[in-house]
């Protein structure tokens, strides 16, 4: 763990005895964030196998230190189909939620018509 | 601090971290000392739980609409209560929220308010931008990060001697500085002691460092073990103890271990099982 205290997060107690672990600085959210985007096999196991939340940040938009880094983890069609099916299973396994699963898969679906339309129908 | 002293509430864009905001205010020192208490609340609900008439209470919601991407859901919840919120706060009580530039603009997009929220946020009228830091503002950033991290000889005289280029530097906020202080300076010193740089490459290697602040980052995060990386992708999912009361008083160490054992509960991906008793154990 100091691998990461020393660097990447913190740790504190709560008031009532319980562990905090958190990042040191967003910056450092961030950074994870863009090296998920860069690595491609990070990238699909963390699809395959994301919470609820990771589904979130997946189909995130208006993310970064610019506000310019959108749908961040979806890189392909294949990485649409990978995350479709988390959502399917995450809708099953009823993970709670189902509101937002629910908003997001109808997202998901109008997201992915819009990538694989041609350029200039938009 | 005045305009929040008639408002009640402001908005701090480019902020770092809940109590530091406090820390940061001018007139912090002597609301402190009148007995008012900091609370960090990322949603309504704790607010309301917290609030109480006979304190004079600040509450800071850090990140109010996501901390590296605009989320929706935290926008929700703040416009659905937003009016209520505002009818709590008076003189002694205050609502800060912290944000990001592009995802404060995003959730004001967004935000439907109701009732005497609707005139809210104005954030023309109550936004504070923490990048306008004055000459002043910015040599203290710079001291009280050098004197806490406890520099060497060589080190403070490094820092004295281009103090005026690092206040100056248009990069500056003080996440860079803090940094710098305590990760770039230290090979910048090392590398003068070996005498293997010049006067124009430490200029250089200053600027680089305020510049590309996550180089040295990126560099160990590639040299990580893979359970470590995994830790760190779970921590992305782990929730924000600040959102809700039974992990403010649970901590959030249980749900990162699940959350972490759903990426390497398959031991091709991680061979190091240990890692999470390892890390228990220490914590």
């Amino acid at each position: 763990m100091e691998h990461l205290t020393e660097a990447f997060v913190k740790v504190r107690s709560t008031e009532w005895g319980g562990t905090v672990v958190d990042w040191i600085h967003p910056s450092y959210r961030d950074l994870v964030i863009d090296e998920l985007i860069q690595n491609a096999d990070l990238r699909n196991t963390f699809l395959r196998r994301a919470s609820l939340e990771g589904v979130k940040l997946a189909v995130s938009d208006t993310g970064g230190q610019y506000g310019n880094r959108r749908l961040p983890f979806i890189r392909s069609a294949e990485s649409w189909d990978v995350l479709q099916e988390r959502c399917l299973s995450l809708v099953k396994a009823d993970v709670g939620d189902r509101e937002v699963l629910e908003h997001l898969q109808m997202r998901l679906l109008k997201a992915h018509r819009r990538s694989r339309r041609p350029a200039g129908l938009e | 601090m005045e305009g929040l002293a008639q408002t009640s509430f402001c908005c701090i864009r480019g902020a770092a971290g809940g109590r530091e905001v406090c820390n940061r205010m001018d007139g912090w020192p002597h609301q402190a000392a009148q007995g008012w208490e900091t609370i960090v609340c990322r949603t309504p609900d704790v607010f309301f739980q917290t609030i109480n008439s006979n304190q004079p209470q600040v509450f800071i919601a850090d990140d109010a609409f996501g901390r590296t991407e605009y989320d929706p859901t935290r926008t929700s919840r703040w416009e659905a209560d937003l009016d209520l919120v505002l009818h709590r706060l008076d003189r002694r009580h205050w609502l800060i929220w912290t944000s990001r530039k592009h995802i404060l603009e995003r959730a004001c997009e967004k935000m439907d308010a109701q009732g005497k929220a609707r005139s809210f946020p104005d954030p023309g009228a109550v936004l504070v931008d923490v990048s306008q830091l004055s000459v002043e503002e910015r040599a203290l950033i710079l001291f009280r990060h050098a004197r806490s991290a406890a520099l060497e000889q060589e080190a403070k005289k490094l820092v004295r001697g281009h103090a005026a280029e690092i206040i100056q530097d248009p990069e500056f906020t003080p996440e860079r500085i803090r940094r710098f202080v305590h990760e770039g300076l230290p090979s910048i010193v090392s590398e003068i002691n070996s005498e293997k740089i010049t006067t124009a490459q430490v200029n250089l290697a200053i600027k680089e460092a305020l510049r590309n602040p996550t180089k040295q980052m990126r560099v160990t995060f590639e040299k990580l073990p893979s359970a470590y990386k995994w830790f760190l992708v779970a921590l992305l999912e782990a929730p924000e103890v600040e959102g809700s009361s039974l992990l403010r008083i649970k901590g959030n160490l249980e749900k990162l271990r699940s959350l972490y054992d759903a990426y390497c509960s398959d031991r091709t991906i991680n061979p190091s099982r240990s890692l999470w008793n390892i890390s228990r154990k220490r914590l």
